[in-house]
């Protein structure tokens, strides 16, 4: 469809920053001043904070995998919940839930990941665009929390949330997108506390392994991305776990499953959603393609922000769920920098916060 | 021109990041003149350039004076508050006009958006300024706020006024060099009248004074009302163009479009033509593409286009060592100059606003 005969979507979104959250200290120091940063400013919004909750019953696995390889996560999510409590049951006071990967949903959010060598400036970078429904962006934060002898974390995050969307400052960058999906994965460690854990390994090889040895439940795809430029997606649902490693340092995922294990159990929500997502996966990689060589932070922007597909696309302002783009987000984890969008990037400021 | 990313060498980064300083001057335009000349002194010493043509304004013709007296008195105060501190210039004042140059080849791209191609309303213009590299430390953004008098906001060099940008009340102004093989001789020198010519409130009052007055040496200007209306004045030795907007959209590179002026094109080199023909028609697509979805950012996306690369609207090499070294984008209603120090594929805008409050964007 032509510009011309698509009507024009008015501004969604007004422009604007999204509110830096900076916490610094002890793990269970910048856990519990987090827990109260999130109350006083965010009162009612408890769905990361209870969630929180769940740390203090790790199971046996999750437990051993995390004093194993982030031992500070315990600390961090004990101050959280040592001052939110343990999860409410007033479901009154408790908003929508954010989104999260869920079997059938038709997300639109677009992932990548570029290695040094496809870059100007030969520092690797990666990013996503996030689609929810509109309501979210009042609920963006991004999160920088400088730990006591860990690494500091800097990412777009809900309220409460730790994993969010960017880097941890020893390079390893997480970008994350529903993965359209029959069912979850019902073996492995619990997603969340994988994934996390998979942050503070120093490679995406040895993350891989780690995914490996362990396995990881439930739906999803998270592209990571460390402080080489290598990439990897880890997919994962019904039909386990499945790897894409970049090709020739350009790594792309939307919402599809890209192996066969994982497209096995695939599955798309009525409307535009498969179409969409091979769509935006395509665009975005022969657009890298394209600029091979000369990415840098604003062009990749450029590149997020185009309208081919137009209201639907990696820009995306229509779906059939309501969801449009609501943030995008690029790191350049090894100059600690992550910039960040609220709203679509076609229309509003990036920002850039620092490590 | 037509080189794809396989078969063209990427060029490295030729502009640190970085961001344009902001010279930021409050009072009585004369106050204005005498403050704006101490800084340039000091923070750029023994860069005289345009200092030095301050002189020009001490001793302007009857006609011109009396057209500025009629148009924009306060340049005459402010000049004189220059040139007070900035004494006279080392060298024989010439009329000035910096793209008037005979045979340089800037490869600049303009435009003007009225609100009703944009997403919110407003309208917008700017342009990429191709030049060589070391000419971009001494940019700076002039925010010009005096008693009584239109206030000015543009991208320039220290010690220059007209610039690139806006007057509030006023219009936009955006220049490019027009490749011709001869300047005017009639008319009122060209940085007078170019800068008169943004005291207007519309550009219809634009055109009329224009055609009254002439202007001299030779290059076009864009300029853009609050209404959105715009008109690009193309001039050489063929004479005064006029080329309008057609349904609220100009864009304007280096070669002429007015009949008369068009008889007195003249490129040095073979390539100047098709590249501005080029980057003229690449743009203006682009523009009409997102019709009603143009946002200040998508468009420095599309000043960031890599289309002919090395060689198009975002120039990483050009045969005289010229590289698109600005990019400036001004919502005028809004009261915010946006602008990018080197190449807008890999430098970030910066926002800069007339009541003060900068840095919105990054």
């Amino acid at each position: 469809m032509s510009p011309t005969q698509v009507p024009v979507i008015a501004r969604q979104i007004p422009e604007g920053v999204i509110p830096l959250v900076a916490v610094e200290g002890s793990a269970y120091e910048c856990g519990s001043q987090y827990a109260d940063i999130v109350l006083s400013r965010y009162p009612g919004f408890r769905l990361y904070l209870d969630e929180a909750w769940s740390w203090r019953e790790l199971g046996t696995g999750e437990k051993k995998l995390v004093e194993k390889h982030a031992p500070h996560l315990i600390d961090l999510f004990r101050g959280i919940t040592d001052v939110a409590g343990p999860p409410r049951k007033d479901a009154a006071a408790a908003p929508p839930p954010a989104p999260k990967p869920s079997p059938g949903r038709s997300g639109g959010c677009s992932s990548f990941s570029l290695s040094p060598a496809v870059t100007l400036d030969g520092a690797p970078i990666s990013g996503q665009t996030k689609d929810t429904p509109l309501d979210r962006v009042g609920r963006y934060i991004v999160l920088r929390m400088r730990i006591t002898a860990a690494p500091t974390i800097l990412v777009l995050a809900y309220p409460g949330e730790v994993m969010g969307y960017g880097f941890w400052s020893t390079g390893m960058s997480l970008f994350r997108n529903t993965l359209y999906a029959a069912g979850p994965c019902a073996s492995g460690l619990n997603y969340g506390v994988v994934t996390i854990v998979m942050l503070s390994c120093r490679s995406v090889d040895e993350a891989a392994e780690l995914v490996q040895a362990h396995g990881r439940n439930g739906t999803g795809n998270t592209l990571m991305a460390d402080a080489a430029g290598k990439s990897i997606s880890v997919e994962t649902n019904a039909g386990g776990q499945a790897y894409i490693r970049d090709v020739d340092g350009i790594n792309v995922h939307t919402n599809h499953a890209l192996r066969e294990n994982t497209l096995a159990f695939a599955e798309y929500a009525p409307g535009d959603s498969e179409s969409d997502s091979v769509f935006r996966h395509e665009q975005l990689c022969r657009r890298f393609e394209r600029e091979r060589g000369r990415l840098a932070p604003a062009k990749v922007l450029a590149l997020l922000a185009e309208h081919a597909g137009y209201p639907l696309g990696t820009c995306k302002h229509r779906s059939d769920n309501g969801d449009i783009t609501t943030a995008a987000v690029i790191a350049e984890p090894t100059r600690g920098l992550l910039h960040v969008v609220r709203g679509q990037p076609c229309c509003n400021w990036p920002v850039t916060y620092s490590v | 021109m037509t080189a794809t990313a396989a078969t063209c060498p990427v060029h490295p980064r030729s502009v640190p990041e970085g961001r344009i300083p902001l010279i930021s001057i409050e009072g009585a335009p004369y106050d204005c003149g005498r403050q704006y000349a101490d800084l340039v002194l000091s923070r750029y010493p023994g860069y005289r350039t345009n200092l030095d043509l301050v002189a020009n304004w001490q001793n302007l013709p009857a006609a011109e004076k009396k057209l500025v007296e009629q148009q924009a008195p306060q340049l005459l105060d402010l000049y004189r508050g220059l040139y007070e501190v900035a004494g006279p210039g080392r060298a024989p004042v010439q009329p000035a006009n910096p793209n008037a140059a005979p045979g340089r080849p800037g490869r600049s791209v303009s435009f003007a958006l009225s609100g009703a191609l944009t997403l919110d309303g407003h309208p917008m213009a700017g342009q990429t300024k191709d030049i060589t590299a070391d000419r971009i430390p001494l940019y700076i953004i002039l925010r010009l706020k005096m008693t009584g008098a239109p206030a000015i906001m543009v991208l320039c060099y220290p010690g220059e006024v007209m610039g690139y940008g806006f007057w509030s009340p006023g219009l936009c102004l955006f220049r490019n060099t027009l490749y011709s093989r001869g300047k005017s001789t009639t008319g009122i020198q060209y940085t007078v009248m170019t800068s008169v010519l943004m005291s207007c409130r519309t550009v219809e009052a634009a055109v009329e004074l224009m055609e009254k007055h002439g202007r001299m040496s030779m290059g076009t200007t864009t300029y853009t009302d609050v209404a959105g209306r715009s008109v690009s004045f193309e001039t050489n030795c063929g004479g005064q163009g006029y080329v309008r907007d057609v349904d609220g959209l100009n864009v304007h590179t280096n070669h002429p479009l007015a009949e008369t002026t068009r008889a007195a094109e003249h490129y040095v080199f073979d390539d100047l033509k098709p590249n501005s023909l080029f980057r003229r028609q690449r743009m203006h697509e682009a523009l009409k593409a997102e019709h009603g979805r143009l946002t200040v950012q998508k468009v420095f996306h599309m000043l960031a286009d890599h289309a002919g690369y090395p060689y198009g609207t975002c120039k990483h090499e050009g045969a005289d060592g010229a590289i698109t070294s600005v990019a400036v984008v001004v919502e005028p209603t809004r009261g915010l100059l946006h602008a990018v120090r080197g190449q807008p594929c890999c430098n970030w805008p910066f926002t800069y606003s007339l009541d003060g409050a900068d840095c919105l964007g990054m």
